[in-house]
């Protein structure tokens, strides 16, 4: 029912600006045109950087395409895109802060530059078609998928403030079926009065990367992160389609096209995600502020992808998924449970969550993959292929636990080959230490304050060195070569001296009895 | 004497310059300037832009139409006929109507030529035509493509003698696709940047698909011989699939080829001097492969076994102690009934190969090696082969080691080896190009523009080079002249290339005071 409602919702559109009485048109006040998606299609909100693309729709039903050449079919989701190519004069100044700004209104000038991004394999059927239509310019356009599976249908619109390209695609095979629609959405473009500003396009035009925050001080940082996060929900609250509401929920703003409950539901998860690891790792950038992340909840895994779709990363806090029908211990969790994770890790020490040793990154994404909120707290439920490598586990053939926290990057991912076994170690050791008795837990913070300081330390050094040895350059090809050689060298030793520095910290004082009693105790929780 | 040549010949009579607007030409590499204003020189021809005048010289001009030059006499006699009213055209003297009727009737088949060349380059009016063995479908300029599609049928005719094979029954003419620049190849096989072309060896659509590279014409032809090579060795057998090396070895050793399209000779077994420029880096390095290592590890894909496995493979069949035996190997990896061989599954598909130990083995065996001291021994004459028979001897190995150790990072390397290159007389107008943009980088402005400038001077009609030079002087001088000259040719190279993608997104920017 409330899919139907949705789908209603869209095609009563829902301009993005201004209520129209046109029935199913999406129409633009700011840029001053309006256009009727075909019937049955959807609505889909665009990432937060992809201001150019300005209207993006998805069919009701998927098609089937066919690749005769390689013989194989696959399931095809049509789109529509309505893209602005915004005129020069109209392109806002961007403002620089800090020393990165990742924006640019629109990264294409024009139609052709977006296709050679967006596309690959395809070509244009015949020669561009100028003509008026409605009283604008337009030029029509189509191309070919070369293995002849899809096709792009386009009608380029010339408006006073740039050129609007309404881009639509189809299989091949379903081009014949599809054609009508595809044509009447094209032709029902028009262009209406310009009752927005323009510049309410550009409103929120850049972001300072997390790097431009590195240095400002604790407090500053917050202030700077609690206006980022502000910054970041305006714009994804932007011309939300129809159909999609946003609401907060235990702190957690939420922008979904589902249901209230489930996205309720969803947010709980990620705010018990963010709060025990507030609680399991306090040692990690204490007095940092942690931004929550927004969550968009699309309505279904096909919205979610045509979403996803995307030339660009989304560039913000956003974790993004969709309703799931397939349990609570679905990938769609474990996904959102991982957002959580590390959006929390990046904002309290990024340095820390980067120089994770892979049986600790691995252990620590597999268990909060499976964490569901039980009550105030967070449940860590055993999957069955956990039981499974338990059984496995108690064969005797598993690594002692401490070879695995010693085990190198290279050897850790190709020693022995076997990935599955290497994961399921490093997930029952990551729990045995978060799980296990008190003595356990303190050797994992032991461990975690240690990584930290080793981390820093070494930051230090390399800063200091960097400092000390200036921008010095080659001055002949040996001592490129050279450099180059001890540059390598150097990365490779930073990190495995971290670790073993790390190692050396937490179980310098340690006996190989005490080794032992671990591995047993270890193995006994199995 | 072709059309353009007749009409090229009363330009080239011309010893003083006329103009005239709506001039055409196109080059030899295929690029095309229609509705310009030309004028003859003796050596060449000026295209006059608004930003400034650019020299084509004529050996780089496939055709050039300028209607209106004017034939200045050349004797007493000449003058006369000029008196009484006669004007000379391709050679005779005639009245004017009559030369003006010839003039436009060629003038319109010129521009019909230069239109189909415009059409052609658009994938839905590509050239299609099947030879003997090929199917050819081509967006590449007909004069251009002829050369290729000769080459082609040539090197599969010399292939199938040297290696005594023949195309299956029922083998179809291969189809081979020939883009017209590296982004239509993109854009249209959905390849990323770094793929300089392809063979699809899927045995029920075999393919292969290759750009024409008009900055490096040289390059293009390389990538032919050797993605070529790799569908000849599909003639031993179409489920084979030759493993890593010997494959990829032997498609570089046919990769060094030259082709004389004159004489329509085809010449191999030539130096590699690009991957001979990477073995001696290698060396330098005092890393050299081993021979077994590199047999056995035959599956894993190993970027030296285009550079040692090219050497280890020009030695064998250069050699007629090993060649008989090599090709014996070659094909017995294959064919002969004494070799293993595993299945391959890919998604919709099958392929026969050799795995490594077998693939020893075999070589063992038809190379009549006895024990690992004979594999050493073979191992000993490869690394004296290369160390004193295989030289660099051109600049071709240099520019290219030269480009790849500056994307590398290794840029004083790559300062050197370019160096080399020019003072070893290269002509390569790219090598200029990326020599200079590496002195820009390390603040050698006037030495940078310099070698911009003498790349114009090679090649004067790429937009890139003038906007590298341009930029320079906009933003790494403070000359207010050195900025007017820099906005000038950035201007001339918008006008050289109206769609040029850097100067979509950055012409307004350069071009304002």
């Amino acid at each position: 029912m409330q899919a139907a409602l949705a789908r209603l919702g869209s095609v009563l559109i829902g301009c993005l600006f201004v209520a129209s009485p046109v029935f199913a048109s999406h129409e633009d006040s700011r840029i001053g045109y309006s256009v009727k998606p075909p019937k049955g299609w959807d609505q889909v909100p665009t990432k937060p950087n992809e201001t150019y693309i300005v209207g993006k729709f998805k069919a009701g039903k998927k098609q089937f395409a066919r690749n005769e050449e390689l013989g194989y079919t696959y399931e095809y989701q049509q789109e529509m895109l309505v893209l602005l190519f915004l005129d020069d004069s109209l392109a806002p100044e961007i403002e620089v802060e800090g020393d990165e700004v990742h924006w640019e209104f629109n990264p294409y000038p024009d139609y052709d530059s977006f296709l050679k991004a967006i596309a690959s394999g395809y070509y244009e059927l015949a020669d561009p078609v100028r003509e008026d239509h409605n009283g604008l310019p337009v030029v029509k356009r189509e191309f070919s998928a070369q293995d002849g599976t899809v096709r792009f249908v386009t009608w380029i619109f010339t408006l006073d403030v740039g050129e609007v390209a309404v881009h639509l695609t189809s299989t091949e095979d379903g081009f014949g079926k599809a054609k009508r629609d595809l044509y009447r959405a094209l032709k029902s473009f028009k262009a209406i009065e310009r009752t927005e500003d323009i510049d309410s396009l550009f409103a929120a035009k850049s972001f300072v990367s997390i790097f431009a925050m590195d240095d400002l001080d604790p407090e500053e940082r917050k202030i700077r992160r609690q206006e980022s996060e502000r910054d970041a929900w305006a714009r994804a609250q932007e011309g939300l389609p129809d159909g999609w509401s946003t609401l907060v929920h235990k702190e957690v703003p939420i922008i979904t096209h589902a249901d209230q409950k489930h996205a309720k539901k969803m947010a709980d998860q990620v705010r018990a995600v963010l709060s025990w690891l507030d609680k399991a790792f306090p040692e990690i950038g204490e007095g940092e502020y942690v931004r929550t992340p927004i969550l968009r909840i699309c309505e279904d895994e096909d919205e979610y992808q045509s979403f996803q779709r995307s030339v660009s990363s989304s560039g913000s806090i956003e974790i993004s998924t969709f309703k799931s029908t397939m349990g609570s211990t679905s990938m769609t969790w474990e996904s959102i449970n991982r957002g959580a994770l590390a959006r929390w890790f990046i904002d309290r020490d990024r340095d820390v969550y980067w120089a994770l040793p892979p049986w600790l990154s691995q252990g620590l994404r597999e268990m909060i993959g499976v964490a569901q909120p039980k009550g105030s707290k967070l449940d860590f439920p055993v999957k069955q292929w956990e039981r499974d490598f338990i059984r496995y586990a108690k064969s005797g053939s598993i690594t002692p636990c401490r070879e695995l926290m010693s085990m190198p990057w290279d050897s850790y991912y190709t020693q022995g080959g076997d990935q599955a076994a290497r994961m399921g170690e490093s997930f029952a050791l990551t729990r045995y230490f978060l799980e296990g008795p008190k003595k356990t837990r303190s050797i994992l913070s032991d461990y975690l304050v240690n990584l930290r300081d080793v981390v820093h330390e070494f930051e230090e050094a390399e800063e200091a060195r960097r400092e000390k040895d200036g921008d010095k350059e080659a001055e002949t090809e040996e001592e490129e070569e050279e450099m180059e050689a001890a540059r390598r060298k150097r990365a490779e030793e930073n990190r495995q001296r971290v670790l073993d520095e790390t190692l050396e910290r937490t179980f310098g004082s340690w006996t190989d009895r005490d080794w032992d009693s671990l591995e047993k105790a270890y193995l006994k929780s199995f | 004497m072709g059309l353009m040549k007749c009409l090229f010949a009363v330009c080239l009579a011309a010893l003083c310059s006329g103009t005239s607007l709506a001039d055409v030409l196109s080059l030899k590499d295929g690029r095309m300037f229609d509705q310009v204003r030309l004028s003859q020189e003796e050596d060449g021809v000026i295209i006059h832009f608004e930003n400034g005048d650019v020299r084509v010289p004529n050996d780089r001009i496939h055709e050039a139409v300028i209607p209106e030059a004017i034939y200045v006499p050349q004797n007493e006699e000449e003058r006369k006929k000029i008196e009484q009213g006669f004007v000379r055209y391709e050679g005779e003297w005639m009245d004017p109507g009559r030369r003006d009727r010839q003039l436009k009737k060629k003038l319109e088949e010129q521009r019909e030529t230069l239109e189909a060349m415009k059409r052609v380059r658009e994938w839905r009016n590509r050239h299609m035509e099947e030879t003997k063995n090929f199917a050819f479908e081509s967006t590449v300029p007909i004069h251009v493509f002829e050369s290729y599609r000769d080459l082609c049928e040539t090197y599969f005719t010399e292939f199938c003698k040297m290696w005594k094979i023949k195309k299956p029954r029922g083998l179809e003419a291969l189809p081979l696709r020939f883009y017209i620049d590296r982004e239509k190849f993109m854009q249209i096989t959905g390849m990323p940047r770094g793929v300089g072309g392809f063979f699809q060896f899927i045995p029920t659509a075999l393919e292969l698909h290759i750009f024409y590279d008009r900055l490096d014409a040289r390059f293009t032809e390389e990538v032919m011989y050797h993605e070529v090579g790799h569908y000849l060795m599909k003639l031993i057998d179409v489920e084979f699939k030759y493993p890593h090396w010997p494959g990829e070895a032997l498609s570089e050793y046919y990769g060094a080829s030259t082709w004389d399209p004159v004489n329509k000779k085809l010449t191999w077994g030539l130096m590699n001097e690009s991957r001979l420029a990477q073995i001696r880096n290698d060396i330098s390095h005092d890393q050299r492969v081993s021979l077994k290592g590199m047999i056995l590890g035959c599956q894993d894909r190993n970027f030296t076994d285009y550079s040692w496995g090219w050497s280890f493979v020009h030695m064998l069949l250069e050699s007629s102690k090993y060649k008989k035996n090599f090709q014996k190997f070659f094909l017995a990896l294959a064919r002969g009934r004494d070799i293993d061989r595993v299945r391959q599954q890919y998604p919709n598909f099958q392929l026969k190969t050799v795995e490594g130990g077998e693939m020893l083995a075999a070589f063992m065996k038809y190379m009549k090696l006895k024990n690992d001291d004979d594999l050493a021994e073979l191992e000993k004459e490869w690394y004296d082969y290369i160390d004193n028979e295989l030289t660099i001897s051109t600049s071709r190995g240099l520019e290219s080691a030269a480009h790849r150790a500056y994307e590398q990072g290794r840029e004083k390397k790559a300062r050197r080896m370019w160096e080399e290159a020019i003072e070893g007389g290269t002509e390569t107008a790219l090598t200029f190009f990326r020599y200079a943009n590496l002195l820009e980088e390390e603040d050698e402005h006037e030495k940078a523009r310099e070698n911009w400038r003498k790349a114009i001077e090679i090649d004067s009609v790429t937009p890139e080079f003038y906007i590298a030079l341009g930029e320079s002087l906009l933003f790494r001088s403070k000359k207010e002249e050195d900025k007017k000259e820099g906005r000038r040719l950035v201007g001339l190279a918008l006008e050289l290339e109206p769609d040029n993608y850097y100067l979509k997104k950055n012409a307004k920017r350069l071009l304002e005071d």
